[in-house]
């Protein structure tokens, strides 16, 4: 009997060629930069070398020197130490709006992949909504009507940020769900949600962690954009947007005022885009569905 | 059309959220007196209920009618038409240099995919893509307006030909995001559509490599670049309102902030009912261009 | 007939380097063209054979890179600069590739994939009223008569009208040799038939050669003057197809024809070649097929296995061939003696019944019905086949009893339970039914969950079908063991099996809940040949050990015919004929079986030319 069913000898079955690429040199020191500000967000206080608050006011405008790197502002307060203490700011607020829109877009998002027929359709007519308006310009007229805030501006984020992420989940779940394995567990008997947390959704993974990167990098611009135009954090906040803004008049005198929180700003948004396109890749190649 | 009546009715129930009263709002910056209130209250109609209010400003908007401002008592519609013309001008400013340098730059990356010269080119896209607009324009202003006076550092400048040295600098600057994501997104659809079967097909037959390049791979690869065009405008107005403000142009955007930091309710409203109507527009437009550059949506699929 | 040589191909060799690894594909292969002949590449999947027609025609994808010589009118084709080859590439040389629905630009009308490449004397490109002419004419070359064709999309047409526009185009400028690359497999059987016949007439009105790229000998033998066989990037035997067909001279050879079921009568079991393609440095330095090989001993092992010529123009690698020629003889005739076994139909109750079976698709504007009123019957432990081609509805039928999909009206009792819409059912019914029936699907690469070992696939299956159940793992193990997989192979990701294990692996899973029927869908349509078999002995002895029903939904008259006792053929959603397979296929009685049987391709020059007169008639129907 065994002879009828051919047994399958491992010998001569195929191996695996799993690539063990090496960590690139640009990704890991993309990883030590966002190490270092999310150090700087956590305990940025204690590391500051000058009080980020203190005025002083018989040096203001000083050029950058060692006891000052970035020099010091209209009100003697040392840059360098408020670029520091500014990663809180710019990493707590984009941390909350990436992983909130992930959460509740991908609930959303699977939901209506899944289900389809009404919970889909209105669940699509919602993000509709929401994609008729620049999420900026609608952040600019709701916050600043109802009087700014930094919190506030985060929370309007995240909501117009989920439809974003609920639609990619909700395509990369539509482009699973034909799929032959799917199908079969369909036939099998299991659940819907068993399939959809269970099959579907490590499947869609590599999509959601890439986009969670890449949606903290835009938010975190988006709310530097914000603060910059005072709408975001108050004033006085030692926030980069916002420090950007107050020092821009001093072009002309001391550059690096808003030069340093300005490269601040872009260095960490690359990495994390950089690490995001490149997580992207690293899963995909994991051999998931196609 | 519906969803432009309920952005609207989102944006008029603004004034309602608004913190403190509405009369005070409405008020402003004058001094109140019981005429002035009372006026105030007949002409925005207050003590009619909230949905018949709704209703009057909706016809007055659709007759181009916005309400005064709050701030200037000059009519809305008229401060927008003194403000738009900065914005249009940049706005095709820099909507031409990111199609431009965008999709080229794009076509030229996926052509020569992992050579250096790709390399290069994704290399600037990504930190691009991480430069926001206001970032990009202060960069500017210091290396070319204020260590080297190549580029006037603010104004929106007189005339055509001044105009044009003016908002160069404000116009790059919104355009390199931009710029960047259309890069990465024709580079990738380019990629993808040389990879394709009649692509090959086309290259087996002999066919001259422009004409591959142009009428196989790049109209094709352009359907999803164009679709993702309205998206492009949707940034670029958010990006205007940054740049505005950077190089102190008097454009819509820095109308929309000021009327904003100076509670002018009436006018952010009209501008955020103008900035809607123009988004609806764009998407509607995309989707005409869109069933012109693919002929299985202009004659509905056949064939599986 | 041979005319004057075309093309030379010596020592041509082949491979791939990524990321600084070098792989081989093709390792030194020799070819010849004469003009006006045929030439078949016969080759599973690995066997190198698609990249051997890019690299003639200098089309390798990026980090592929070939070696050798081709010559072609006195120039070696290997080593001109790009200008040069682009030249000549449908100008001499034209390639028409696999798969018709990706061919064409889809933005593109069809007269303009044929009209842009022509050129007049002078090599000015034509005026409008020309082009069209020519498109037209062109057009009813390739046997399409209606003009409006050319002024069509390709989504606009079938898959047959796109193969015959793809064809012309690749025909336009008139080259001297044509390389076609598995021309039909996309199409349907009735299609292919037309055309493979269309290329061939094409060939002898031109007067091209032709280079035929296929994996199904039985096409090769007829439309091949000469068979060049390719494994694991070596040629392990080049001979006439005649010869070859009568006797084959290696071992590999032999076992591709023997597993090929045969279409006019059922084997008790087919011969099948165990394991699976190697990848060609695996094999470096032996006889590539040793591995797999009845009669390998330590000279197969030894070193390199070049070919040697024989006698009347053949040639083969095997080094024991004189050894082993009269055991190869004997196996062969003992496989076809071995044959026919009746197909014995038991009749007992029905397990499955449908009635009058409607099923309609709505998208858009356009309303398709899929099924149109269809009834069969499946009894207990009774084998039944679905017989026909795209759009027949059969694989619609088999989703439907499965509940995949929902019929538009019509009854499906399934072990007394009405199941026609399964979200009507309770919840008891529900579980009831979906373990009297599974179903095993087509496409091995997408069967299985990537990101899940099989080991825990399995397992889930296993629960499902007794919620906490003990001992899981052994239960595990031993469905593994039933299909032929080491039990280790729990362990692994279906990335790290082939086709044929991960088939395997599918049939487990749905043996997990020990279904009294088994709805397999065209389950080995997508497995090389060789592997083929293997999985239909394992169908048939799974069923004679758990006396199992199957729905064998298949296009295949071959393959069903060795596994059904009945037979349904289905033709545009309806049942035009049923009955018991031996008699529907050996007498049918509807014209479209008769169709379909007439397809499964001979080598008697007769199928061909049978099939040029009938289109010599009549157009290109749908």
């Amino acid at each position: 009997m065994s002879v009828d069913i051919n047994p399958v000898r491992p010998e001569l079955s195929l191996g695996v060629t799993r690539s063990r690429r090496r960590f690139p040199v640009l990704i890991i020191l993309c990883l030590i930069f966002t190490a270092l500000v999310v150090f700087c967000a956590i305990f940025g206080s204690l590391v500051a070398p000058h009080d980020p608050n203190e005025q002083d006011l018989l040096n203001t405008l000083q050029q950058p020197s060692w006891d000052h790197l970035f020099g010091t502002d209209t009100l003697g307060r040392d840059i360098f130490s408020r670029v520091i203490v500014g990663a809180r700011t710019a990493v707590a607020g984009p941390l909350v709006i990436a992983l909130g829109a992930m959460l509740i877009g991908n609930t959303l998002g699977v939901f209506a992949g899944y289900r389809g027929g009404r919970a889909d359709f209105v669940i699509m007519r919602f993000c509709d909504l929401m994609f008729a308006l620049p999420a900026l310009l609608v952040a600019i007229v709701v916050v600043g009507v109802l009087g700014g805030g930094y919190w506030l501006a985060v929370t309007l984020l995240m909501i117009l940020t989920i439809p974003y992420d609920a639609r990619l989940i909700r395509g990369s779940v539509l482009e699973q769900r034909p799929r032959p394995y799917v199908e079969a567990v369909r036939v099998l008997g299991l659940k819907p949600r068993q399939i959809m947390v269970g099959q579907v959704w490590p499947n869609v993974l590599p999509v959601v962690v890439a986009n969670t990167f890449l949606n903290f990098a835009f938010s975190l611009v988006t709310l530097s954009g914000l603060s910059y135009l005072g709408l975001g954090a108050g004033p006085g906040t030692a926030d980069w947007g916002r420090m950007i803004s107050d020092n821009r008049n001093l072009l002309f005198q001391n550059p690096v005022a808003a030069l340093g929180p300005a490269f601040v700003l872009v260095a960490t948004a690359t990495t994390v885009n950089l690490l995001g396109d490149w997580l992207y890749e690293r899963l995909s190649d994991r051999g998931r569905a196609r | 059309m519906l969803l432009l009546l309920v952005i609207s009715f989102g944006i008029f129930s603004l004034l309602y959220l608004a913190p403190g009263d509405i009369v005070q709002s409405l008020l402003g910056a004058r001094q109140s007196s019981p005429e002035l209130i009372a006026q105030l209250r007949s002409q925005y109609h207050l003590d009619d209920p909230f949905l018949t209010q709704y209703w009057i400003w909706l016809q007055n908007a659709l007759h181009g009618d916005l309400g005064h401002s709050t701030v200037t008592g000059l009519p809305v519609t008229q401060a927008i038409k003194d403000h738009a013309g900065v914005t249009v001008f940049l706005g095709l400013y820099a909507f031409v240099i990111t199609t431009f340098f965008g999709v080229s730059l794009g076509v030229a990356a996926a052509v020569r995919k992992r050579s250096a010269a790709d390399r290069g080119i994704v290399g600037f896209s990504v930190i691009a893509v991480s430069m926001p607009a206001f970032v990009t324009g202060i960069v500017l202003l210091y290396l070319l307006a204020v260590r080297v006076s190549w580029f006037p550092a603010f104004g929106p400048g007189e005339g055509f030909q001044d105009r044009l040295v003016h908002l160069t600098l404000p116009a790059v600057a919104l355009a390199l995001t931009q710029a960047a994501l259309v890069l990465k997104l024709t580079r990738a659809s380019m990629i993808e559509a040389l990879d394709q079967d009649y692509v090959a097909f086309a290259r087996a037959r002999g066919l001259a490599t422009w004409r591959v390049l142009w009428t196989y791979a790049f109209r094709n690869a352009l359907i999803p670049v164009v679709t993702a065009s309205a998206l492009i405008l949707a940034y670029l107005l958010t990006g205007a309102v940054l740049v505005e403000v950077t190089f102190a142009l008097p454009g819509l955007g820095s109308l929309l902030v000021d009327s904003v930091n100076q509670k002018d309710v009436t006018t952010v409203q009209g501008l955020a009912l103008v900035v809607a109507a123009t988004v609806m527009l764009a998407n509607l437009l995309t989707d005409v261009l869109y069933m012109f550059l693919d002929p299985r949506i202009r004659l509905g699929t056949g064939a599986s | 007939m041979t005319g004057e040589p075309l093309l030379t191909v010596s020592n041509l060799r082949i491979h791939s380097r990524i990321g600084g690894k070098s792989r081989t594909i093709v390792s030194g292969i020799d070819l010849a063209l004469a003009r006006g002949e045929t030439i078949g590449i016969v080759g599973e999947s690995g066997s190198g054979k698609s990249m051997t027609a890019r690299a003639l025609i200098g089309l390798l994808p990026a980090g592929v890179f070939a070696e050798g010589h081709v010559e072609y009118e006195g120039r070696d084709l290997l080593e001109l600069p790009e200008r040069a080859l682009r030249k000549l590439r449908g100008s001499e040389l034209g390639l028409v590739f696999q798969d018709p629905f990706t061919m064409l630009n889809p933005i593109l009308r069809c007269g303009r994939h044929i009209d842009e490449q022509l050129r007049d004397e002078r090599g000015r490109r034509l005026g409008r009223a020309e082009r069209r002419n020519e498109a037209v004419r062109r057009l009813a070359e390739v046997g399409i008569r209606d003009a409006g064709v050319a002024e069509r999309y390709p989504f606009e047409l079938s898959g047959g009208m796109r193969q015959r526009v793809g064809i012309a185009a690749a025909l336009a400028r008139d080259p001297k040799i044509l390389i076609a690359d598995e021309p039909s497999t996309a199409l349907d059987v009735t299609t292919q038939r037309e055309i493979l016949a269309l290329i061939k007439s094409v060939q002898v009105s031109r007067g091209m050669g032709l280079i035929m790229i296929t994996h199904d000998l039985r096409v090769a033998f007829a439309m091949c003057d000469r068979i060049y066989v390719l494994y694991a990037g070596s040629l392990l035997e080049v001979a006439p197809a005649a010869a070859v067909e009568e006797e084959p001279l290696h071992p590999y050879t032999l076992g591709l024809l023997l597993s090929e079921p045969p279409g006019d009568r059922r084997l008790a079991h087919l011969h099948s070649i165990e394991g699976a393609v190697p990848a060609p440095d695996d094999v470096a330095g032996r006889c590539p097929f040793s591995a797999r090989c009845s009669w390998t001993a330590d000279e197969c092992l030894a070193g390199p296995t070049p070919l040697r010529s024989l006698a009347e123009g053949r040639a083969t690698a095997c080094v024991r061939i004189d050894k082993i020629r009269p055991e190869m003889r004997v196996e062969r005739l003992e496989a076809s003696q071995r044959a026919h076994v009746e197909a014995v139909s038991g009749a007992s109750s029905a397990l499955v019944h449908v009635a009058d079976l409607r099923k309609t698709f709505i998208t858009g504007q356009r309303q398709v019905d899929a099924l149109a009123g269809v009834s069969i019957e499946v009894g207990e432990g009774e084998s039944v086949g679905l017989v026909g081609e795209s759009g027949s509805g059969k694989t619609t039928l088999g989703r439907c009893i499965v509940g995949l999909e929902t019929p538009t009206s019509g009854t499906i009792t399934i072990d007394g339970i009405e199941a026609a819409d399964y979200t009507q059912l309770s919840t008891r019914d529900r579980a009831a039914v979906r373990r009297s029936v599974q179903i095993v699907f087509q496409d091995p690469y997408s069967s299985l969950n990537p990101v899940r070992t099989i080991g825990s696939a399995l397992q889930q299956a296993v629960l499902v079908a007794e919620p906490g159940a003990r001992g899981v793992s052994g239960q595990v193990a031993d469905l593994l063991r039933t299909v032929g997989l080491p039990p280790e192979y729990a362990a692994r990701k279906p990335v790290a099996l082939s086709g044929g294990e991960r088939q395997r692996v599918a049939i487990a899973r749905a043996l997990a809940v020990k279904p009294r029927l088994l709805i397999c869908d065209e389950p080995v349509s997508a497995l090389d040949v060789s592997v083929q078999a293997q999985i239909l002995n394992l169908f048939a002895t799974l069923r004679h050990e758990f006396g199992m029903s199957y729905l064998f939904i298949t296009h295949d008259l071959a393959v069903v015919r060795q596994i059904v006792e009945r037979v349904y053929v289905l033709y545009r959603g309806a049942v035009v004929e049923a009955g018991p397979v031996d008699t529907v296929l050996g007498r049918p009685s509807h014209e479209y079986t008769q169709k379909l049987v007439d397809s499964i391709p001979r080598s008697d020059s007769e199928w061909l030319t049978a099939q040029q007169a009938v289109m010599g008639v009549a157009p290109d129907g749908d």
